[in-house]
């Protein structure tokens, strides 16, 4: 049986916005105890064997510890690697590892920014985001008994890994030419001199948005395209907004607790095969929600949509799928035999 | 939102000047040219200059103990001629060769640091209230380390800055270690802000190598509380590259800190990525980072070279006894 991955950012859920917005500090203990419960839905499923990135606080040794004599088939390890960060670079070494190993997913808890790094390196191998960050769009919010449940179902055969995953679309940065960065959900250009605190949280800042998704349901800066009225995008789409002075003027909650009132003065859809340039010049490129990208002075940045984005498990349709297939009964009457 | 400009070349220079004063500091603890102790800041000097650069004058301030707060008051705008004297005994040092590193700056509203690990709570929360009383803006900026939060002392005065919600700054500068004692062994929680959370207070964990990111983080907190927001809690992750103070081991536990160890946190050393976060973002040039560096360098001599021909004080009796609580 192929192994599962775990990644959990220990940094998630606790940057500025906690203070400039009402962000929840999302504690690594809680981190660790949903872990805890999804390796011990794994256990309950036949699943032999979970890997944890290791990180400078330990968790997946707590986890280690809290699991100790309660695991009946499950054996659980901290991934080795050659050396720790303390950064990004721990999560795209661990998802690389973690490919090595053939893992049939990995969990990758923390926000959109942490799944946009794991999704750097993941490849084919499905990713299952559990949201444990700031602003959640691309990650699900599913109490993690059940993201072990749906892990171990795709693991253990029970549903086919083509059945429960899809493939999500990514937005690529390129300056001068060069491909640069990835982004799941939002691309922003902002009006910054650095990356600071990272997180994005002036709404004066941003002049121009790509997005690989339009939902009122979203919060963060991709809530700027959800609450445009009557704006949807298709699946070989993405927006591209802009603001400034002058425009519609639009209320989007772009972090937990702050609406911001923003001047949209154009938007568009784009397709797939079209590339879109940055106007802006001498400014940051944030990617989901983070500052990380310096367009200098006669750079020209280029975004575009592409549908190489990571394989994503959609946690409720496996979870239907193995319920569909009697995956929980024991001796399932034909009665109650399914399709 | 994020610091302009200027304000990032204020704290580069502000973060290499710190780091020159700090090298300065242990080689000259070293030669027996300082009295008391020295608990060096290298490697942990971003959260102070970070949070202090952009206070303003009638701001109040208890700095950390480790780099005897050198990195938080000069960011501040003390004189550091005075600093140096007092850490070498002179008549001319801020006070008057008497205090060694339990420095005061109070026309700079600098008070502490005290030799009480989590002492520095009790008195904030008096100046909070304070300054919460007085309704002229200002804040109070509270250092401490991630010993300070395992006394007893931090927790009635996080408790107290919350209920009556208190114009304070709570700064962790947590670097994992309370002399040789991990942080991990001591306390439940790897985050400190997390009991600040359970107390109500709005919490934050940085990046404490990445000044730029402290900077930003604390200047929305000193924000909010002028604005009368009441306490945040800002808990710096950062690293200590050398002992607790000259004179000790270096240990993790019982064992001695692995080279390997020190190789990996060097590539964190605040100053190197601060540089690489200038240049690349096209904020200074080489050139004007090489002479940041010579003016910081001229500035340390100069200080030492007005400690060396400063006079020791030699007091009368009724002189020692005119700066103490109970003459006799």
């Amino acid at each position: 049986m192929r192994p599962i991955g775990i990644i959990a950012n220990p940094a998630s859920g606790k940057d500025i916005r906690r203070l400039v917005a009402s962000g929840t500090v999302f504690s690594n203990q809680e981190k660790i105890n949903i872990i805890v419960r999804a390796i011990l839905a794994m256990d309950a499923m036949g699943v032999e064997r979970v890997v944890i990135m290791p990180d400078p606080s330990h968790m997946a040794e707590r986890v280690i510890k809290k699991l100790r004599s309660r695991l009946s088939t499950t054996c659980v390890e901290v991934l080795e690697l050659p050396y720790l960060l303390g950064t990004w670079q721990d999560t795209v070494q661990s998802v690389g590892a973690m490919r090595d190993l053939d893992c049939a997913s990995v969990v990758v808890m923390g926000g959109d920014g942490t799944s946009r790094v794991a999704a750097k390196a993941s490849d084919d191998m499905p990713l299952i985001p559990v949201s444990t960050g700031t602003n959640n769009v691309f990650p699900q919010l599913v109490e993690g008994t059940l993201v072990g449940l749906a892990a171990a179902a795709v693991a253990t055969g029970a549903v086919a890994s083509g059945a429960a995953c899809a493939r999500a679309p990514r937005l690529e940065l390129s300056i001068d030419g060069e491909f640069r960065d990835i982004a799941l959900v939002d691309l922003a250009v902002v009006d910054a001199a650095n990356t600071a605190a990272r997180a994005v949280w002036d709404p004066l800042a941003i002049k121009e948005i790509f997005l690989t998704c339009v939902s009122a349901s979203n919060i963060g800066l991709s809530a700027i395209g959800g609450f445009l009225p009557g704006v949807e995008i298709g699946e070989d789409e993405m927006l591209h907004v802009t603001l400034g002075d002058g425009g519609l003027e639009v209320m989007a909650p772009i972090a937990p607790g702050l609406l911001s009132r923003l001047s949209v003065t154009s938007y568009e859809k784009v397709r797939s095969c079209e590339v879109v340039r940055v106007s802006n010049r001498s400014a940051m490129v944030a990617l989901d929600g983070e500052r990380e990208i310096a367009i200098l002075d006669g750079q020209d940045a280029d975004i575009r949509l592409s549908r190489r984005g990571p394989v994503v498990v959609n946690i409720h349709k496996a979870l239907r799928l193995a319920v569909a297939s009697g995956n929980y009964c024991r001796d399932l009457p034909q009665s109650f035999a399914v399709a | 939102m994020s610091l302009t400009k200027e304000q990032m070349i204020t704290l580069y220079t502000n973060l290499v000047r710190a780091d020159r004063f700090g090298k300065m500091m242990y080689s000259r603890m070293m030669q027996g040219k300082l009295i008391g102790f020295y608990h060096p800041a290298d490697g942990a000097i971003a959260p102070g200059v970070g949070a202090c650069s952009f206070l303003n004058d009638d701001d109040i301030l208890f700095p950390h103990h480790r780099g005897h707060g050198i990195t938080h008051m000069l960011s501040k705008g003390i004189d550091v001629q005075p600093y140096i004297a007092e850490h070498a005994g002179k008549a001319t040092g801020c006070c008057r060769g008497r205090a060694a590193w339990h420095y005061a700056f109070p026309e700079h509203n600098v008070y502490g640091t005290t030799a009480y690990i989590g002492h520095n709570f009790v008195p904030v929360t008096g100046f909070g209230w304070a300054a919460k009383r007085n309704a002229k803006g200002q804040v109070v900026m509270n250092c401490f380390g991630d010993g300070a939060m395992g006394t007893g002392r931090a927790h009635e005065g996080l408790l107290m800055s919350s209920i009556w919600d208190l114009p304070i700054v709570h700064l962790c500068e947590n670097n994992g270690f309370a002399i040789f004692a991990e942080a991990e062994e001591m306390h439940p929680t790897e985050d400190m802000a997390t009991v600040a959370q359970g107390l109500d207070i709005p919490s934050v964990v940085i990046d404490g190598q990445d000044v730029f990111a402290v900077a930003e983080a604390v200047n929305a907190a000193v924000d909010s509380a002028r604005s009368g927001g009441g306490p945040t809690f800002i808990e710096a992750k950062t690293l200590r590259f050398k002992e607790h103070d000259i004179g000790n081991r270096d240990l993790r536990g019982w064992k001695p800190r692995p080279q390997e160890e020190y190789d990996e946190m060097h590539k964190r050393d605040p100053v190197l990525l601060a540089t690489e976060r200038v240049l690349e973002d096209k904020i200074l040039t080489q050139s004007v980072i090489d002479k940041i560096h010579q003016d910081a360098e001229a500035e340390v001599d100069a200080a030492v070279q007005f400690a060396d021909e400063s006079p020791i004080e030699s007091p009368t009796e009724e002189e020692l006894l005119a700066d103490v609580y109970a003459p006799r």
